[in-house]
């Protein structure tokens, strides 16, 4: 019997063909970023950018200043798999995209009615990363990419987390990612977000501190890239229906998790704030009607009566939600609280929470305690 | 054939000295055998023979308490002279016995006793004569400590012994001497403490011993091989120390240890895989710093036997599990290595155990050099000429560090087999394969016995014990039971008195 | 006989095997009970633990017989294991290589381990439990910033009936694992030994569930696959990239104690309802069962989708019947 054993697995062991699809680490294009773009004739384009290895500059740090670290390849196809066959022969090596750090659409794409369905075909790609930064872009997509700058002279990869943490944190975007948009679309809970990116005309970045007008939350600082991110892409049902700025991005990110730091204009003076506490979001259930209560405590490092401060945060979270209301968009993370108060997924899905929540009795009740 | 040449044929002796003599003569080749000596004297008119090997009994010691005693001491009530009667009132050595059987006056004489014949006695005199040249006790070469006892067991048998009773100067020590080995054997001594070991245990150590049936046996090592439970398993399954304070830990704890005559180290069993993973100054440091220095081990184990393969089954199959960063660092050092990284690890680890190898066996004049062909060849010229990528040397490095951290010498070579295998894994499958290696592994390990007790007793199966595995934890949590050791046992007794 | 288990090997199997079959069950091969998968886990117990009682009271000749109905069980679940691991393993990396090429390390691993003894698988499971709670720990403390609770809402995720199908088909497993190791086990194990076994088991499992749950909401769409289920649990996209190396080996790590479990009790099965036969034999019968299934993937169509909800019926249906039959009882060992 033994001799059988060792036998059958001496036999096994060359059957073993497991190593005869090794791809050697070298031999991998790791693509960091990938832009999606609907053509004019309905097919798609795909972009994307690879450090470039074995030229001893492929974006290590100090990378800045020995010619471009990065290749920037683009393919088309009929639909997304063509596209992405495509790119395979275009990138000349094993495409990899396990490490996508960003994954950029065209406005025009994500506001098709089949993105949804593009969504799923895009997940469902092997080894993709899911937890890249999502990106709703103006224009194309591969311009995009191309316009993208190295900022920290470092790799495109800690450059883009190190901007998008620095920018969630103080609530200009929010912290969505392709994992959140997509399994938002196969589930019943609020709708995804997506970062807004836009190509830098100048404007925007006027100043490099916070600035006391009305739109003082859009301000960005100037920076050596082309290509900004602020803001936020809302989706209904998987398709992009609208869009906050930053300081609505703001208001947002107050109902839905903790902002580190941000400036608020009121009473004629700009009120450093924070949030102390993630936000406290009650729903009860009145007869058909939802009613959310949220309470936001924030920290003011200002002296003085914090009264119309807590006013004009209220207010201007407020508008935040109607303006989601009209859009028929939920981004806020309510549908988990509301979904509480029901028995069963069959009841929540009978409810419509998506149809209903513009109905639904949004309060915002704000507290600001002023540091000591 | 007259009565004496038959008795002594049959492995008695006869009455008669000359026929005794010429048939020892004959036994010991002594006609060609230059250092087999055969002294025959008168005592009280009676002849003598006295017979002993040169070099291996003391000429010194036969002289003054043998010869010159009979030389002297022979008066009315010593007569008539007889092996009883020159023990009993003439010889001045303390240790002796009277022995009828020509088999064991041989073994006596061959091992540096001297035997006295006496005409017309059918026994002779057995005298504690030895005195060959031993290596005195001296530092332990491959079981060094910071803390604790420095000495180390020596080749002789009885200075090992004594090392032991030093340590357990207790009546309860004891010591039992065998011999294996069909035709040339080889002294032995079976040491635990009596009423804490298993008498079980002990039984089955002593079956196992009288089952070797091979002609010699080389010292510890060679019989180790020989009752060891599994020989194809391979990981050890009897600890092999030259320090006399952890064997005497070992005794301490109801464990059975077997002492060699020509080996510097004792065998100890049974042991557990935890055992393996102690180093002998574990038990001198606080706990705390011997907790951290395991901890510390145990990690360069682990990576000593999973590192490479890991290594591999990253980079060949989840390159999504290294940071971006690393990965560009590896992919430029690889660029221009032309081997795939399997053949790249392979060959490092074959440079590296080449070193190993040729470092211990190198005469110690020129082992300077080696330092520096391993640090050239490997370190640099290696990486200079792209046969291998500088990533992989710290890879190696770690893994030759984890191993050398290994208190026990055979473990640490059957862990770096079972590296080989886990490279073979991570090549072959990712880390799907390391897994079905680590799997299968674990599972061997759990399928291992040390004398008839489970390997990873007392984990599995679980037993109540001291919780001295893996970590050591205070003092006061140490009074558990010995696994080992029989219950109820007075040492126990004692440890739950203090 | 070495394919047999001591009381303290059966029982840390047990735990080991069941609360892989049961993580494994509720997320992958079950959507029935959607976010109350850990519900259904609790309702699993509580189904399964009439039908443990009388399968570790029933004589000798009852459980000889009960050997039958467990053996077909324990063929179709461990080929499924082992279909399921090697399709994880696809996805995970391999997505070129046949499946056959992946089931046979597996087919390895498992001689290996039926050639080593029950006692061996023990003392692995022992250790693995240890090593398994230190991998889970490292999850849970990478995951905890990425948990949302409100995922766990509505309370009753699938309602009653999903939860109930869910649960019976837990308790199918239960009942599976739980009566093999009691007739595996060279001694009587009794009652409450294998009660523990299901209870610890139970509590991880719905633990893990839950946890897991926490990590990704509901999918309610139909479009959701077992590849995305797979994904979403081993590289999911809310945790970062390096937490997956300890999730990865948490998850093939207790795959391979389930199906080596399953494998080697149906191969003891097998050599006790064929007494006659010899243990190698009974081996290569049990495996090539086992093997032959996961290859034919007659373990996918039948087992998961069809067989699992039936397990706990005919089980439980099997052991009242032998109960009522050969008469229960048993001398049972303190345990």
């Amino acid at each position: 019997m033994r001799r059988v054993l060792v036998l059958m697995l001496l036999m096994i062991i060359p059957a073993l063909t497991g190593c005869a699809v090794t791809g050697e680490v070298e031999n991998q294009a790791y693509a960091l970023v990938m832009g999606v773009d609907k053509t004019p004739a309905g097919g798609i384009d795909l972009t994307i950018r690879i450090p470039r290895i074995g030229h001893g500059d492929s974006g290590g740090e100090g990378a800045v200043g020995k010619g471009e670290p990065y290749l920037v390849l683009t393919a088309g196809g009929d639909d997304y798999a063509q596209a992405m066959e495509h790119l395979q022969w275009a990138a000349a090596r094993e495409l990899n995209l396990s490490h996508l750090n960003l994954l950029i659409v065209s406005e025009a794409l994500a506001t098709g009615a089949d993105f949804p369905a593009l969504i799923r075909e895009i997940a469902t790609t092997r080894h993709l990363y899911a937890t890249a930064g999502f990106v709703v872009c103006e224009g194309r997509a591969g311009d995009f990419i191309e316009g993208q700058e190295t900022l920290l002279g470092s790799h495109l990869s800690s450059d883009i987390s190190a901007m998008f943490r620095h920018y969630a944190a103080h609530g200009f975007i929010p912290g969505s990612t392709f994992a959140d948009l997509y399994y938002a679309t196969l589930s019943c809970y609020s709708d995804p977000t997506g970062l807004w990116g836009f190509p830098d005309s100048g404007e925007q970045a006027a100043a490099a501190v916070i600035e006391t007008d009305e739109s003082s939350l859009n301000a960005q600082t100037r920076t050596a890239s082309s290509r900004q991110y602020l803001g936020t892409a809302l989706f209904r049902d998987g398709v992009c229906v609208g869009r906050l700025d930053g300081a609505e991005t703001l208001c947002l990110n107050l109902l839905t998790r903790r902002v580190d730091a941000f400036g608020f204009e009121a009473d004629g003076r700009v009120w450093a704030l924070s949030s102390a506490l993630p936000p406290r979001v009650r729903a009860r259930r009145d007869g058909d009607k939802m009613r959310i209560d949220v309470s936001v405590s924030l920290v003011s490092e200002n002296p003085g009566d914090p009264a119309g401060a807590e006013a004009a945060v209220a207010r201007a979270i407020t508008q935040v939600v109607d303006k989601c209301k009209a859009l028929r968009v939920e981004p806020f993370g309510f549908a988990a609280k509301a979904a509480a108060r029901f028995a069963t997924l069959d009841d929540w899905l009978q409810y419509d929470w998506r149809a209903r929540f513009p109905e639904a009795d949004v309060r915002v009740a704000v507290h600001i305690a002023t540091a000591e | 054939m007259n009565r004496a040449q038959v008795e002594t044929a049959q492995g008695v002796l006869s009455g008669d000295l000359n026929e005794n003599i010429a048939y020892f003569r004959n036994l010991l080749h002594a006609d060609v055998n230059s250092d087999a000596h055969f002294r025959p004297f008168m005592a009280g008119g009676t002849r003598l023979c006295v017979i002993y090997i040169e070099g291996m009994a003391s000429d010194q010691k036969i002289s003054d308490f043998i010869l010159r005693a009979c030389a002297a001491d022979i008066s009315e009530k010593t007569l008539p002279i007889t092996p009883e009667s020159l023990m009993e009132r003439v010889v001045e050595i303390a240790q002796c016995d009277t022995e009828e059987r020509v088999p064991e006056i041989l073994d006596a004489v061959v091992t540096g006793m001297t035997a006295v014949l006496v005409e017309g006695a059918d026994a002779a005199l057995i005298l504690e004569t030895r005195g060959y040249p031993a290596r005195s006790v001296d530092r332990t070469t491959n079981e060094s400590v910071v803390l604790g006892a420095q000495e180390g067991f020596v080749e002789s048998l009885r200075t090992n012994m004594t090392l032991l009773r030093r340590y357990l100067p207790s009546p309860h020590l004891v010591t039992e001497a065998m011999t294996v080995g069909t035709a040339v054997p080889c002294r032995l001594s079976l040491v635990y403490l009596s009423g804490v070991a298993d008498p079980e245990i002990v039984n089955r150590l002593r079956a196992r011993i009288k089952r070797v049936d091979v002609p010699t046996v080389m010292g510890a090592g060679a019989l180790g091989q020989l009752i060891e439970d599994r020989p194809s398993a391979l990981l050890p399954q009897i600890l092999q120390t030259e320090r006399p304070d952890r064997v005497a830990a070992c005794l301490a704890d109801g464990q059975v240890a077997l002492l060699a005559d020509n080996s510097p180290c004792a065998l100890v069993m049974p042991v557990s895989v935890f055992h393996l993973m102690h180093a002998p100054d574990d038990a001198f440091a606080r706990w705390q710093y011997g907790s951290f220095l395991r901890l510390i081990r145990v990690a360069g184990m682990l990576l000593s036997v999973f590192l490479p393969g890991l290594y591999i089954a990253m980079t060949d199959y989840h390159m999504h599990l290294i940071p971006m960063s690393l990965l560009v660092s590896i992919s430029e050092a690889r660029v221009n290595v032309p081997f795939p990284i399997l053949v790249e690890i392979l060959i490092m680890e074959f440079a590296f155990y080449l070193i190993n190898e040729a470092g211990t066996r190198m005469p110690r004049q020129i082992g300077g050099a080696l330092g520096i062909v391993g640090a050239l060849i490997l370190g640099q010229a290696a990486v200079a000429a792209s046969i291998i990528s500088p990533i992989l040397i710290i890879i190696v490095a770690i893994t030759g560090l984890g191993n050398y951290a290994t208190p026990e010498y055979s473990f640490s070579i059957a862990l770096v087999i079972y590296r080989l295998f886990v490279i073979l894994a991570g090549a072959l499958l990712g880390l799907y394969g390391i897994c079905i290696a680590g799997f299968c592994i674990t599972a061997s390990v759990c399928g291992m016995r040390s004398l008839g007790v489970p390997y990873t007793e007392p984990v599995a199966p679980p037993r109540p014990h001291n919780p001295d595995l893996l970590l050591r934890l205070p003092t006061r949590m140490q009074r558990r039971p010995m696994p080992y050791a029989q219950q109820p046992n007075w040492m126990e007794a004692h440890r739950d008195e203090a | 006989m070495r394919l047999e288990m001591s009381r303290s090997a059966a029982s840390a199997s047990l735990i080991a095997a069941l609360t892989s079959r049961l993580f494994y069950g509720l997320t992958l091969e079950t959507a029935d009970a959607a976010n109350a998968g850990w519900m259904a886990a609790l309702l699993g117990l509580a189904l399964s633990l009439p039908s443990v009682w009388l399968m570790s009271r029933l004589r000798p000749p009852a459980r000889r017989a009960l050997a039958l109905p467990l053996l077909v069980g324990l063929a179709l679940d461990a080929a499924c294991t082992v279909e399921c691991t090697a399709y994880s393993e696809s996805c995970l990396a391999f997505n070129h290589v046949a499946p056959v090429f992946l089931m046979l390390p597996l087919l390895a691993a498992i001689l290996r381990c039926a050639w080593l003894g029950g006692d061996a698988l023990g003392g692995a499971a022992r250790i693995w439990t240890r090593l398994f709670a230190a991998l889970m720990l490292i999850v849970i403390l990478y995951q905890l910033p990425y948990y949302n609770a409100g995922w766990l809402m509505p309370w009753f995720g699938a309602g009653g009936g999903g939860i109930l199908r869910a649960g019976v088909r837990a308790a199918g497993w239960n009942v599976l694992l739980a009566g093999s190791a009691a007739g595996i086990c060279r001694e009587e194990i009794g009652f409450r030994r294998l009660l523990r076994g299901l209870l610890v088991s139970t509590a991880v499992a719905a633990g893990l569930v839950a946890l897991r749950q926490m990590m990704a909401p509901a999918f309610t769409s139909e479009a959701v696959t077992r590849f995305t289920r797979i994904d979403t649990l081993l590289t999911n996209g809310r945790a970062p990239l390096y937490l997956q190396l300890p999730m990865i080996v948490a998850w093939f790590g207790g795959m391979l104690h389930l199906m080596c479990f399953e494998s080697v009790a149906a191969c003891a099965l097998t050599r006790k309802l064929l007494p006659n036969v010899k243990e190698g034999a009974c081996m290569a019968l049990g495996l090539a069962a086992v093997f032959a299934l996961a290859l034919l993937r007659v373990s996918r169509a039948v087992a998961t989708l069809k067989l699992a909800p039936y397990l706990y019926h005919a089980l439980t249906a099997a052991a009242l019947t032998l109960w009522l039959v050969k008469g229960g009882e048993a001398p049972c060992a303190a345990s």
